[in-house]
């Protein structure tokens, strides 16, 4: 018997500007997390995830992303957190939008992997897959913007949802 | 600035009028060698597209990566499937767009997983849109996919990859079964995660 699915569990709009944001207390209710992200930044900012306050170098990621000029690919690994933007950042002025899809986040026979897509309209669009070495069930994420040096502008929402 | 979940993640509320559904749900406990949808013109009057979600891996040996195919309605005739991919390497810059069909023997390819090469625990994942399967037309559909393998001293750009791939099956036959498969080696292995999702027309 078919089940809905994709249910609300959050959803922010920010009243001021915050250099990061963090939700927490995440029943394991779900399979798999998909986190919407839309707004502007006080500068050039990347979003940034870290998963139940882990903040070692257990994060790897791969980006493929386009300028509007050129396609290019990037990724680093043993790092204290996952980007989820490369060139789709936020940034002052014009929107953008990041689609965020954390697999298996519950799960705890596998390290936790999540997708993203990511658009700024000025400064490019981002395919990208990263991968949290840990098999804990993810009861916490922490978005961190630019690591921390800029913020993410009032107004920008969060929204997250469980899908079973 | 912290936010706690309340309410609503823990009461279980879903998406208004429950236009998205979950299927069915495959998580292997021992190896397999292939995953099959079945039966999936029971939906035909519920659903007007269908999503796969994954989490795999294979049990190939010498690469860190796989290739995943799809195939439709058991439709393994050479030439019916056409693909194109976008794939990322990561540091060693490699990307490439596959400009021509993809038909690989009769199925198609839609996107790379990890394999037993990589350490325990390292999974691929990815999401297939599968778009009006139930319509009179050839079924199109896409695929967003990912890993990174880190710790093995294989080729680096087997080690890494991002792609968004889009596949085409020359039928205007209804989808009444999907099966995914592994192009390398023998099995999907255990923990491996496929689910099946509906997409209503409207609530």
């Amino acid at each position: 018997m078919p089940t809905p699915t994709w249910t609300p569990m959050a959803n922010i709009t920010l009243g001021s500007a915050a250099s990061s944001v963090t939700f927490s207390n995440i029943p394991n209710t779900y399979r798999d997390l998909i986190l919407i992200v839309e707004g502007t930044a006080t500068g050039n900012a990347n979003i940034n995830l870290q998963f139940n306050g882990d903040t070692n170098a257990n994060y790897s990621w791969i980006a493929m992303s386009g300028d509007g000029s050129a396609g290019s690919s990037f990724g680093q690994s043993g790092i204290t957190n996952a980007p989820a933007t490369r060139f789709g950042y936020f940034v002052t002025g014009n929107r953008s939008n990041s689609i965020i899809q954390i697999m298996d986040y519950s799960a705890t026979d596998k390290h936790k992997v999540f997708l993203s897509r990511s658009n700024n309209v000025t400064s490019g669009t981002d395919a990208q897959a990263a991968r949290w070495a840990n098999t804990a069930a993810i009861y916490s994420i922490r978005l961190i913007f630019q690591s921390g040096s800029l913020s993410i502008a009032s107004g920008s929402t969060f929204s997250l949802y469980g899908v079973l | 600035m912290p936010f706690g979940l309340g309410f609503f993640a823990t009461a279980g509320v879903s998406a208004a009028g429950g236009s998205y559904e979950l299927i069915t749900s495959t998580i292997l406990t021992g190896s397999q060698s292939s995953v099959t949808f079945s039966n999936l013109g029971d939906y035909s009057s519920t659903y007007q597209h269908l999503q796969i979600r994954y989490v795999a891996r294979t049990d190939r040996g010498t690469y860190a990566d796989d290739a995943m195919t799809m195939t439709f309605n058991n439709d393994t005739t050479s030439g019916n499937y056409k693909s194109h991919v976008l794939s990322g390497g990561g540091s060693s810059g490699f990307i490439s767009g596959v400009s021509s069909d993809d038909d690989w023997f009769g199925t198609t390819a839609i996107g790379n997983i990890t394999t037993n090469v990589a350490s325990s625990g390292i999974f691929g994942s990815g999401v297939i849109d599968i778009f009006d399967p139930y319509e009179n037309k050839n079924t199109t559909s896409r695929n967003l996919s990912g890993f990174h393998v880190s710790d093995t001293a294989i080729a680096s750009y087997a080690a890494v990859r991002i792609q968004l791939s889009s596949h085409l099956w020359m039928n205007t036959n209804a989808v009444s079964s999907i099966t995914l498969d592994q192009g390398g080696g023998s099995n999907f292995v255990q923990y491996s995660r496929f689910s099946l999702y509906g997409l209503k027309a409207s609530a």
